[in-house]
């Protein structure tokens, strides 16, 4: 507590305070403009963290952070376009929202949904980090498994529209995460001799693809049309009031539960919590049909769970030195250049760093509320200058987000090709949510199904054996089939009345 | 609208085109302009974290003219590696990397890649891996738990990232304790093998000193390391051989250069690396890491290289027949 509060009284410190505002602000508005990412702003300003003192460092790292991945909810709701890869889910509500003329409100819902988020992430880091790691890690392969195929099961609901339209988009986002070199043995698969897809398909071609570069050129060629704009453009005003907490506390409360507990995971962070909290706010929903049509649940559910995921995917890193998320990777590398462990010993041989990361989060939160509320008015003033002007200026944006990510070429023309793709099929009204899903957790229920196998030599029989992966994979079995079931039911009525 | 579509596309092909030819023109006197080192790993880890380091230290210590400037490819480490073969032969692009370069030519001939596509420039340090188990286990040294999985056999499950250099490093010290017979469970690195030691799904597993040394954890009992010496930063950790096993492979840590660049780039930039690593400061940033301030360059790095190339094979070999069973 004492360090605690220390390291809270020490942030308003000038120079700490203003790298935190520093970091909030420029986060918000790399956020929100798409195709830059906090990810990619993180990744640039880490050579400059090596040159500050350590706390300063954990500072202004964490306060991007947090002010990014809510960032990217503003373009996502003006724009059809997420500003960053946590923000696909949002698009699929706030925009048509938006289009009803309710853009204030679905942003109003998002930047609260996301400080509670951010709030409940940082409650769980705060207080329940040691127990939460220590469950975290007895969490097997096995359970691993079942809990991300039970994700994967759900495409089927998410996807409005066929059912086997979004069967189809969920087979060809697992197949996009198949090719590269396989993870379990080394050895190049489906790469078709290409050596650039060894390391498969990065994840940020594939969604700035198809959720920025595909709504963009979708807009230059409906230039003409003004039907698809959203019809409201003064958003300074705060729609927000107790009714909508009375409302809503239940599915934040899950949604930053599911966020919370997607960050703690290694190597998963705010893209695949919105994706988990969005699926299951759908299930549980009584109005399931609202969700891709403007559902503020589904807001309110994405929002809440990516911001969560923050506070999460940071107690790995503070209790055990395991990064929950990429951004985590790059933290731990600004740590470990300062010759700081973050092991399960910082808080013993850094307090104050381990300290700062904690107060770091609760401070920038706050900031990322202010900052949100100010900021909407006007980015979306900018947002809102005649099309011609802005959509260049955007598509250029991914192009430098993509290369300063991963420093290829080849995939800024990925990123055109998927947005081609993305283009064609939402043309033809395919779905495009199940598709993230099955891209984001293929590859994680691969890796935890082969290793499964191999710690149990080839026997089926743990799966089963063990009563919360029997459980999960249970109810995965009856999600799955149960929408097919249905589909095929209605099919078989409806020509039997016809015939 | 068309006019719209060709000038949004003009932006991206100006936009393309600004970040490609940022390498194009030729070399009066090296360096005149920034130098990129590749390096083919995410950043913050083991590899990029070495790299950054000599690029301040060059920097800082006035060595270089011009910075030196890390990007990361990531994904599989053969398309950055890959990358850098394929770049302008300007003296202006290098590659950073270890022996996963050779273990994957042998594994992984699909991913292209063969050391004898570069031109080597320098080898600065070399690192061995640790066996590690959990304190609640009973080994307490490296024999007894060789002991312990030739006895019971597969009951002892032992993370690895199977193809890469921990399990090259696991097969040669398996040759050299006949009947060991562990379970093997694909994990990864260090990183993904502390978790599952940590949460008893390993009970042993194998990892480099730096992961070592990052968690810091009493948990994690380190029983033996392959290196040729005790490390001054895990001084209470005997080597393989002290405690009477034969086997100990060691990595080196390498830079390349795309072939055909000038002789002049590539005396210049292991000069320079040479000078670095004769700083106090990299010096002891090397040893709190685990790794050796090992240098070499010039003929005696391509014959270090032959060497390595010659003990990896074999080893490679059997780990590529291992995994096609």
């Amino acid at each position: 507590m004492e360090g605690f509060l220390a390291s809270l009284i020490g942030l308003f410190a000038p120079k700490l305070f203003f790298l935190a505002v520093i970091g909030t602000v420029g986060g918000v508005f790399v956020g929100s403009i798409p195709g830059l990412s906090g990810t990619m702003l993180i990744s640039l300003c880490l050579p400059l963290t090596f040159y500050m003192e350590p706390v300063s460092a954990v500072v202004l790292l964490v306060a991007i952070y947090t002010g990014s991945i809510t960032g990217g909810l503003i373009s996502a709701t003006l724009m059809r376009t997420p500003g960053t890869v946590s923000n696909v889910m949002t698009t699929l509500d706030a925009f048509p929202l938006a289009q009803k003329g309710q853009a204030q409100r679905a942003l109003s819902l998002g930047i609260a949904a996301s400080f509670a988020g951010s709030i409940f992430g940082w409650l769980a880091l705060a207080l329940l980090a040691k127990p939460l790691s220590e469950v975290a890690i007895k969490v097997g392969t096995a359970e691993l498994f079942a809990l991300v195929v039970l994700a994967m099961a759900l495409i089927s609901s998410v996807s409005s529209g066929s059912m086997l339209k979004g069967l189809l988009m969920g087979a060809i986002g697992i197949l996009l995460a198949l090719p590269g070199v396989d993870p379990t043995t080394g050895v190049s698969r489906l790469t078709l001799g290409a050596w650039q897809l060894n390391g498969g398909f990065h994840i940020l071609p594939v969604l700035i693809g198809i959720f920025a570069v595909a709504p963009i050129l979708g807009d230059i060629l409906d230039l003409d049309d003004r039907s698809r704009e959203t019809q409201e453009r003064n958003t300074r005003k705060f729609l927000f009031n107790f009714g909508d907490v009375k409302r809503y506390w239940g599915i934040v409360t899950r949604s930053s539960i599911l966020g919370t507990i997607v960050g703690i995971l290694p190597g998963v962070g705010g893209n695949v919590a919105s994706v988990v909290a969005y699926t299951s706010a759908r299930v549980t929903s009584k109005k399931p049909e609202a969700f891709g049509k403007g559902s503020e649940e589904g807001i309110v559910a994405s929002e809440s769970a990516n911001n969560a995921s923050v506070g999460g995917a940071l107690i790995p890193l503070i209790t055990l030195g395991i990064p929950g998320s990429v951004v985590d990777v790059l933290l731990i590398g600004a740590l470990m250049m300062h010759d700081i462990a973050p092991g399960p010993m910082l808080f013993i041989t850094n307090a104050r760093v381990a300290w700062t990361l904690v107060t770091t989060l609760l401070v920038s939160s706050f900031l990322m509320l202010i900052t949100m509320i100010y900021a909407t008015g006007p980015i979306s003033r900018l947002i809102s200058l005649p099309k011609q002007g802005i959509l260049p200026v955007i598509l250029v944006f991914c192009v430098i987000g993509v290369y300063a990510t991963t420093n290829r070429i080849f995939d800024v023309w990925m990123m055109l090709g998927f947005g081609i793709f993305g283009l064609i099929f939402e043309r033809a009204r395919f779905p495009m949510a199940p598709l993230v899903v099955g891209f984001v957790l293929a590859p994680i229920a691969e890796k935890s199904l082969r290793s499964g196998l191999m710690a149990t030599s080839g026997d089926i029989w743990m799966f089963l054996s063990q009563p919360l992966s029997l459980g999960l994979l249970f109810v995965s079995a009856v999600l799955f089939i149960w929408p097919i079931v249905k589909a095929v039911h209605e099919w078989t009525s409806t020509s039997a009345k016809e015939t | 609208m068309k006019r719209l579509l060709g000038t949004t596309l003009s932006a991206v092909a100006l936009s393309i085109g600004a970040l490609v030819a940022a390498n194009t023109d030729a070399l009066a006197e090296w360096p005149e302009r920034p130098i990129k080192v590749i390096v083919p790993y995410s950043p913050g880890g083991s590899p990029d974290q070495l790299t950054r380091k000599f690029s301040a230290v060059l920097a800082e210590n006035n060595i270089m003219s011009e910075p030196v400037n890390v990007v990361n490819v990531q994904g599989h480490f053969s398309v950055g590696a890959t990358e850098a073969k394929n770049a302008k032969p300007d003296g202006y692009t290098f590659l950073f990397l270890h022996a996963a370069l050779m273990s994957a030519e042998v594994v992984n001939p699909d991913s292209g890649v063969s050391w004898r596509n570069y031109a080597p420039v320098a080898k600065t340090s070399n690192f061995g891996l640790t066996i590690v188990t959990h304190a609640d286990q009973p080994y307490a040294t490296l024999p007894e738990l060789m002991e312990a999985t030739a006895q019971d056999g597969h009951d002892i499950k032992f993370g690895v990232n199977l193809g890469a250099i921990n399990h090259l490093t696991y097969i040669d010290l398996m040759d050299a304790w006949p009947g060991s017979d562990f379970k093997l469970v694909q994990a990864g690195g260090g990183g993904k093998q502390y978790p599952m030691l940590k949460g008893g799904q390993l009970q042993a597993g194998i990892m480099t000193s730096q992961d070592i040394l990052t968690f810091q954890d009493p948990d994690i009992r380190v029983l033996g390391y392959s290196g040729p010496a005790r490390l001054n930063a895990l001084p209470d950790t005997p080597t393989f051989r002290e405690q009477g096993i034969e086997a100990g492979i060691t990595y080196d840590y390498w830079w390349f250069a795309p072939i055909g660049t000038p002789q002049e780039a590539i005396d210049g930039f292991s000069a320079a690396l040479e000078k670095a690593i004769q700083t106090d400061d990299m010096k002891n940033w090397l040893e709190a890491k685990g790794l050796t301030d090992d240098f070499l360059k010039g003929d005696a790095l391509q014959a270090d290289l032959e060497a390595s190339w010659e003990k990896i094979v074999p080893i490679a070999n059997k780990a590529k027949a291992a995994l096609s069973k």
